[in-house]
């Protein structure tokens, strides 16, 4: 079981494939504070990595992998504790349900 | 998991499909020429005719087709260069757009592409270097069609962005450059993935890690994120931008199965930072989407399927589609166990059938790319008929062989007769004759149908030939500004394939002297009062032992007058003779050597080889060629060949105890006169004939032999070059059926004969070419 869920945490280990897609967003979405580690991660598929990058969870451990955290960095949620916002790292510590709809908005008025 | 990686055969799978790569490979091209051939005509049908649904669907069956075929091999620009066509094609299949004479250029040339490519694939096994970049020029040109179409993007965009560094690389010039620190330059590569390309397996992301060199990576949203609540993770919204360190060709090869989504730019490290950012048009419009990878892999199995000698491919087939099913998390139709070539085509059909609607979310993905995944569905009853269709292809020189045993038969078939007459004059039995004479009757009816068979075999409908000639016009009209309308008769007249092939070149030569020297230019023929478009008719038609091809066109025709002054000037003959010809005659100097009445030499013909090399031809396969024209009107060129070289009819003549033969197709009558009859004029001699002057030939005299004068004169009237002759000979023999052979060796120049063959008795028969006597 490459992805586990744990308390506010999925827990993304080994190859994670495309089938884990719809599940990761559905229970990211049924909570915008919860996070993921992906400590363990050797590989992510295409749509994983999208839903990270698109919904922006707060991330609990980078992925050690060294291919995976050499290219993947600049474009993963900063590390926690508080999920930011912005790509950039920030160091301010917001409330993490105040994030999504932040951005939600945000990304409203643009479209 | 990603489908690609479940796929590499095992070592014992590459062994045995090692074997069997070569054959499927044959097949391949030769399917592949057919195809192209009639996806040729196909385009030339719908120019004519834009309205064509029926054109349309065959040659988008046609292009799509030659794609399945090609997915079996490694040949990724072939099938990106048809892919991009055959986009095009189901635009105009839907009505989206019509074709024109530019469009039609265009794809042609690419046939021509594929054409090239697939005579490269025969012989090399490969396809030139750089033919990806050809596929991808014609494919933006295809392109560009389509988003000319649809409004979107400029032609010129199209074209632009594939030279230079685009702006994204620009603005990450030093990025680049920090990653890059001691490369010259680096490869750029922009790949936007097909929204529904997880569904055929595809992982970007992993393709993209597993770049060559690759030295800088960017993943942004191809579109900005939408609300959360919408975002679907399995309508890929990637977009990559990478750089990589390695040769061009190992980044083309890496991303060789997604041609379409990735733009190759080879770039300079430092000039890209040189280059100011210009505004930033990242944003190419997403290339329209590949038919899913799973769909391609069926129709290939399915077609693999097809293939003669399929047996031992049945297992790999069945791995294949297994492992599909696992990779795509589709219930296999498979039943456990081996399965039969039977129960894979079916289990294949379902998935095709079922490929497309397995996912609501994948039909939505796929919505934009409606018009490739339609003709998916269309494709394989198609492929259903042209297993019904029962022929073999066999080499020629198989029927050579067959021909000529069967000739080799007719003579020892022959020698039967003569043991009949042994039987009854030297052995004294007339009932072992009358026995032989029946059982050779059986055989010769025998022989005689076996003969017919194989002769058979070797007849080809003229249309085999023709349907070259539609491109050739179009493409010599096209080229005069003349506006020419083809119009081809009696396709299905058969010939002997060698007449077939022979003729090609001849034909070729009169059409481009009567497009280039008959025909007008449309201003000139509507002063002429003639209709705008020019006819030009290629006819075919039986007549009793000879095919006759005609070319007829109505153009200016051909002007007497200048034919004589033009052949005084070559000096082809003085003026005093070309002034008695009459207007007929002097049309007839056309085909003398050396001959041409272009004003000015062109690259269609008038280099003066044209009619010479025509009537040279023709006349060595045993025809004539003749020509007919009224000024003004047009032009005629007829020819006639006989309908079969293999068996020749000739009459033999004896002639001092020698055999000789005379081909039947030159004797008018025989007739045997007194001497007295026979009249001299000075050295020539001459009889009259039912109220008609024959001159009168000597062959004894010709062939050096002392003179004989019997009682009656022997005299054969033929027919040469359009004269009547009597020839003088010893006595008349039979008509017969010869399989001739040609003089060889040290005798191929050997002059007055046209060959030999052997009688059924052992004799040598030698054969008169009289047309080089007389």
């Amino acid at each position: 079981m490459p992805v586990t869920y744990a308390g506010d945490c999925a827990m993304l280990e080994g190859q994670c494939v495309v089938e884990e897609a719809a599940e990761l967003t559905e229970w990211l979405l049924a909570d915008r504070a919860r996070g993921i580690d992906l400590a363990a991660c050797t590989g992510l598929h295409s749509a994983l990595l999208q839903t990270i990058m698109a919904l922006t969870p707060p991330l609990r451990a980078a992925p050690v992998d060294a291919l995976l955290a050499r290219w993947l960095a600049p474009v993963m949620p900063p590390v926690q504790p508080a999920p930011s916002p912005r790509p950039k790292r920030a160091p301010a510590a917001k409330a993490a349900t105040t994030s999504p709809r932040n951005r939600r908005t945000r990304k409203a008025t643009a479209s | 998991m990603p489908l690609r990686s479940n796929l590499p055969p095992t070592p014992a799978e590459i062994a045995a499909q090692a074997a069997e790569t070569a054959d499927l490979a044959a097949s391949f091209v030769e399917e592949a020429r057919a195809l192209l051939e009639e996806a040729n005509a196909a385009l030339l049908t719908l120019e004519r005719n834009p309205g064509d649904a029926e054109a349309v669907n065959a040659l988008f069956r046609c292009v799509h087709s030659i794609k399945g075929a090609a997915g079996l091999f490694d040949l990724p620009a072939l099938i990106h260069l048809v892919h991009a066509a055959e986009d095009l094609l189901g635009a105009m299949r839907e009505g989206r757009l019509r074709i024109d004479g530019e469009l039609a250029d265009a794809l042609l040339a690419g046939l021509d592409r594929v054409a090239t490519w697939i005579e490269r694939f025969r012989s090399e096994g490969d396809l030139p270097a750089g033919s990806i970049e050809e596929a991808r020029k014609f494919a933006a040109l295809y392109r560009a069609r389509l988003d000319g179409l649809d409004g979107a993007t400029q032609v010129a965009e199209a074209t632009a962005r594939a030279d230079a560094p685009p702006a994204w690389a620009q603005g990450a010039a030093s990025a680049i450059a920090a990653a890059a620190p001691d490369a010259a330059s680096v490869v750029l590569a922009d790949y936007a993935p097909d929204e529904g390309c997880f569904f055929a397996g595809e992982d970007p992301l992993r393709l993209v890690l597993a770049t060559p060199g690759l030295c800088w990576l960017e993943i942004v949203p191809a579109q900005d994120w939408p609300d959360a609540q919408a975002f679907d993770p399995f309508a890929c919204n990637l977009r990559f931008r990478m750089a990589a360190r390695a040769p061009r060709d190992a980044i083309e090869h890496h991303f060789r199965y997604v041609p379409d989504n990735v733009m190759l730019i080879e770039a300079d490290v430092e000039s890209l930072a040189a280059d100011a950012p210009k505004d930033g048009d990242g944003d190419g419009g997403a290339p329209v989407g590949l038919p899913t990878l799973a769909i391609e892999l069926l129709e290939t199995q399915a077609r693999a399927l097809d293939l003669p000698g399929r047996h031992g491919q049945v297992g790999d087939i069945e791995t294949t589609v297994r492992n599909l099913c696992r990779a795509l998390d589709l219930p296999c139709p498979l039943v456990d166990g081996p399965a039969d070539a039977d129960s894979l085509a079916t289990a294949i059909a379902h998935l095709l059938r079922s490929g497309a609607r397995k996912d609501p979310a994948e039909e939505a993905a796929v919505a934009g790319a409606a018009p490739m995944i339609a003709p998916m569905g269309d494709g394989a009853p198609d492929r259903a008929e042209a297993t019904g269709e029962r022929t073999l292809r066999v080499e020629q020189g198989k029927v050579d062989t067959l021909m000529n045993l069967v000739g080799e038969l007719t003579v020892a078939k022959n020698a039967l007769p003569f043991l009949a007459r042994d039987a009854e004059v030297r052995f004294g039995s007339r009932e072992l004759s009358r026995e032989i004479k029946d059982k050779y009757a059986v055989i010769d009816r025998i022989a005689r149908q076996l003969q017919n068979a194989v002769m058979d075999i070797r007849m080809m409908p003229v249309s085999d030939l023709f349907k070259r000639f539609p491109r050739l016009v179009r493409d010599i009209a096209r080229k005069q500004d003349k506006k020419v309308r083809l119009v081809i008769e009696g396709e299905t007249t058969e010939a002997d394939k060698n007449i077939i092939e022979a003729l090609a070149e001849p034909l070729t030569h009169v059409l481009r002297n009567s497009l280039d020297h008959g025909i007008e230019p449309a201003q000139a023929r509507i002063t002429a009062g003639k209709a705008e478009i020019a006819t030009l008719r290629l006819c075919a038609f039986q007549d009793g032992d000879s095919v006759v091809i005609e070319v007829i066109d109505d153009g200016r025709g051909i002007d007497p007058d200048k034919v004589r002054a033009k052949a005084v000037e070559r000096g082809l003959l003085d003026a005093e003779r070309a002034a008695q010809l009459s207007d007929a005659q002097a049309m007839q100097l056309v085909f003398l050597p050396g001959f041409s009445t272009a004003e000015a030499i062109s690259d269609l013909s008038g280099r003066g080889v044209g009619m010479d090399a025509v009537r040279t031809v023709v006349e060595r396969f045993g025809g004539q060629v003749t020509l007919d024209s009224r000024p003004g009107h047009g032009t005629t060129v007829q020819m006639k060949l006989p309908l079969s070289m293999a068996v020749t009819r000739v009459l033999t003549v004896e002639m001092a105890g020698q055999l000789y033969g005379v081909p039947m197709d030159l004797v008018v009558e025989t007739v045997r006169i007194e001497p007295q009859a026979i009249r001299r004029f000075k050295a020539s001699e001459a009889v009259v004939l039912r109220d008609q002057v024959v001159p009168i030939a000597r062959l004894r005299t010709m062939l050096a032999m002392e003179e004989h004068r019997p009682a009656l004169e022997s005299v054969l009237i033929l027919r040469v070059a359009n004269a009547l002759i009597g020839l003088v000979i010893d006595d008349f023999g039979t008509g017969m059926d010869i399989i001739l052979k040609p003089f060889s060796g040290i005798l191929t120049n050997l002059s007055g004969f046209s060959g030999t063959a052997v009688l059924g008795d052992g004799r040598v028969l030698l054969v008169l070419n009289l047309k080089e006597i007389l």
